[in-house]
């Protein structure tokens, strides 16, 4: 194997001009000194690829899938090609599909075994299409032996009608003839116009103004030192919605489950936020838009609990033991209809003029005051300190989780450890919120404690609502008659585990509670936030 | 990793172009191939344009002063490399004689590749040396061509018998005609002798005598490459499918 990385070469910058060098100027300069022959031509069409959260980029991978002709339509034969950020040679796998799609919508294989990890559950999505002429060419010492090949790719962006983009030209070096390949790379970097080191294709692409999914900038969800209040409050509020609006198409057409995860998330942040900190909002705009948020949430909670358990479906059928696990198949089906039944009020919801309502004046509210702390009608406030507002904030959560921890104990009802869970996410939140403005090593000693209890709660929680849904869900079975006996004893069982797990999860958060409320972490709440 | 090795006490028989075609269909079948030219006479480096030179010549190589990866050439087919000949292997037999374990060496030259490689196939000297010792300990599978012709049995019989006074374990033995002119009644009849003679020891397949095998000199590239309906380029696939399914 050669020990030199495949180096590419960019004929042009990203909108190639009149005065970007020819394939036939490159092809000049390497026959100074060698015989250049060409190969085949072959068009393809290809397909760049990444999860929403750019999973495979922050992975160091890069991933086409390369189709032959130029047919854009339903599901093509093709190569998917795995790029590694250290260079070694490229895994390819033969696969026929149509994107978006999950894992499970693909054949095992070489390049899937790569992408498990990064992928997990969420679709691989296109994010720029690329029509190709392709050709390979050898590069011939004096014996006619290939000593060096090229790779000449010669792009067009078919996100942008078809624009050409500068060919690019890739030094695919032979095992033993390193100096070769050397030679042939300093021969084409000295060409003028040429570039080395190019960005990627992807990169190119979104440098020409087309959107290019994971390459805009995101506003941060973080308050920075020296905000005013107001303005931090308003632009963190902001982020959310923007956050929850880039997932809103994903959720209604259902390419994968995290996007409706995500907008919960968004949406869960940002009624959090209004209950933390949205008093330093004028106008009554907490007042006004938290039941909004609420609805939203509300509207987007039944779905999301059936994709919890459709994800978790196999390991919760395999962990029976009194039973099979396909005792449990009715209870599949079962699930699967009530997803598509909750499915299609999710989507009225998001189609509604109340949601667009929501997000249209949410935004129209804060904009102004993101920019400069002035509500929309004018008149700017006294600004206010957003250190001193996360000291009272942080220290307010704090107590109210040292307060639960006096009265706790293993005899508590299931109801004070669920209010236990909610300050504590409070908690947390009010910690992030203000993190930018947080000593660094005091904060993550905090987090750290809050984090192991919060699991613990989050256990806890998760084991109720999983055996209260089953219940539910067997009722309803029985009263559909979709219910055979030997599921509801499976589900009957999975009840019981769940049972045992909240009990199990009870008596490890108060184990925990006792590592978090400590004078040492108090120490640390009071002198957590920097002076700006 | 296998090693099959072309080998033959006598020259002329179509060692290097056995080694040369059927390392092409092998690498074309998707194991990762290496052919390693241990023949000073270089015929197999010479068809893929590969310069004749190892790095530290076979002195380096053998001291393992200079290991066989930093010689490695790639062919200009894919999955296909060449540790090439140098005309310094003349004195190979001396230079395995003042190493240690001198008849495992080459042996040992191998395995030290580790698992970059499915498949190594030797183009092998003719002779019967300390290199052919070497070979006889490294193959897993000797393919030996004969020419159809009494001579040419005999020299199968010494190779045998060779093989038979070397200590430890034996590579499998499968010989096969090659330059077979059908049109002559000689090769004929010695084929059909050799195999009444040789019963599970001579493979079906042969190899015709054809202008097509001298073209490989002068273009330079196998038989299946570039005439790949021809008659030779068929029968070296039947070969290759033998050997693999005996494996």
């Amino acid at each position: 194997m050669s020990s030199l990385l495949r180096q590419q070469f960019l004929l042009g910058g990203p909108v190639p001009g009149p005065d970007a060098p020819g394939l036939d100027t490159v092809r000049s300069a390497i026959e100074s000194r060698y015989r250049v022959v060409h190969g085949p031509r072959q068009r393809h069409l290809r397909v760049w690829l990444d999860t929403f959260d750019c999973g495979l980029r922050s992975a160091g991978l890069s991933l086409a899938h390369v189709a032959e002709g130029e047919s854009r339509r339903s599901a093509r034969p093709g190569e998917l090609v795995l790029a590694h950020a250290d260079g070694q040679a490229p895994t390819r796998q033969r696969v026929t599909a149509r994107w978006p799609t999950t894992l499970d919508g693909l054949p095992d294989g070489p390049v899937l075994g790569w992408l498990r990890r990064p992928v997990g559950i969420r679709a691989l999505l296109p994010l720029a299409t690329v029509r190709a002429t392709a050709e390979e060419w050898r590069i011939l010492d004096d014996l006619d032996k290939t000593v060096v090949r090229l790779q000449v790719d010669q792009p067009a962006c078919v996100d942008a009608e078809d624009r050409a983009l500068p060919a690019r030209v890739c030094v695919l070096p032979v095992r033993g003839y390193d100096k070769d390949a050397a030679r042939v790379a300093r021969l084409i970097a000295a060409t003028a116009g040429v570039v080395s080191d190019p960005p990627s294709e992807v990169e190119l692409i979104a440098s020409t103004g087309v959107t290019v999914l994971g390459l805009q900038p995101r506003p941060s969800a973080v308050i920075r030192p020296g905000q005013d209040a107001v303005q931090a409050v308003a632009s963190l509020l902001l982020a959310l919605l923007e956050e929850g609006e880039r997932n809103v198409r994903g959720t209604i057409e259902d390419v994968d489950t995290e996007f409706l995860h995500d907008l919960r998330v968004s949406v869960r942040r940002t009624r959090s936020a209004l209950r933390l900190v949205g008093d330093v909002l004028p106008d009554g705009l907490a007042r006004r838009f938290g039941p909004e948020f609420k609805w939203l949430g509300d509207l987007t909670t039944p779905m999301r609990d059936l994709d919890v358990f459709l994800l978790d479906f196999d390991t919760l059928a395999a962990s029976l033991t009194a039973c099979p696990p396909t005792d449990l198949e009715p209870f599949r089906v079962h699930l699967r209809k009530q997803r598509t039944a909750q499915r299609r009020k999710l989507l009225t919801g998001l189609r509604s003029a109340r949601f667009a309502e929501i997000t249209s004046e949410w935004r129209a509210a804060l904009e102004p005051l993101a920019k400069d702390g002035s509500p929309a009608g004018g008149g700017r406030g006294e600004p206010s300190d957003t250190a001193a507002l996360a000291t009272r904030r942080i220290k307010r959560a704090w107590r109210r989780v040292a307060n639960r921890h006096a009265t706790i104990t293993g005899d508590s009802p299931a109801e004070t450890i669920h209010d236990l869970r909610k300050r504590c996410k409070e908690l947390r939140y009010v910690l992030e919120l203000f993190s930018g403005i947080c000593a660094n090593k005091p904060y993550r000693a905090i987090v750290g404690d809050l984090k192991r209890l919060q699991d613990s709660l989050g256990r806890f929680q998760d084991a109720e609502v999983h055996r209260d849904s089953l219940r539910s869900h067997a009722a309803a079975m029985m009263t559909a008659n979709t219910a055979s006996a030997p599921a509801i004893l499976a589900m009957g069982e999975l009840a019981a585990r769940f049972d045992d797990r909240q009990r199990e999860a009870a008596s490890d958060a108060l184990g925990r509670m006792d590592g978090l409320v400590t004078e040492a972490n108090w120490e640390r709440i009071s002198t957590l936030v920097r002076s700006a | 990793m296998r090693v099959l090795a072309t080998y033959h006490i006598k020259g002329g028989v179509g060692k290097s172009c056995t080694a040369v075609n059927l390392s092409y269909l092998a690498a074309r079948a998707g194991l990762r191939t290496l052919l390693w030219d241990l023949d000073p006479q270089a015929a197999a480096t010479y068809l893929f344009r590969v310069r004749p030179r190892v790095r530290g010549g076979g002195k380096g190589l053998v001291k393992g002063t200079h290991p066989a990866q930093d010689s490695i050439r790639g062919t200009d087919f894919d999955g296909l490399d060449l540790l090439p000949a140098d005309f310094t292997y003349r004195g190979m037999d001396l230079l395995l004689d003042d190493a240690k374990r001198p008849t495992r060496r080459l042996g040992q030259l191998m395995r030290a590749l580790g698992d970059e490689y499915d498949l190594v196939m030797l183009d092998c000297p003719p002779g019967a040396s300390l290199v052919s010792e070497n070979i006889l300990h490294a193959a897993d599978t000797l393919l030996v061509p004969l020419i159809p012709t009494p001579l040419s049995l005999r020299a199968f019989d010494q190779l045998t018998e060779f093989a038979e006074t070397l200590p430890g374990g034996k590579p499998t033995i499968l010989a096969f005609f090659s330059m077979v002119d059908r049109r002559r009644s000689l090769h004929r009849q010695a084929m059909a002798e050799f195999s009444a003679q040789l019963p599970g020891q001579v493979c079906p397949v042969s190899i015709p005598s054809s202008a097509i095998v001298e073209q490989m000199t002068a273009r330079r590239e196998p038989v299946p490459a570039f005439a790949p309906r021809s008659a030779v380029a068929l029968a070296y696939q039947q070969l290759w499918k033998a050997v693999a399914a005996a494996w």
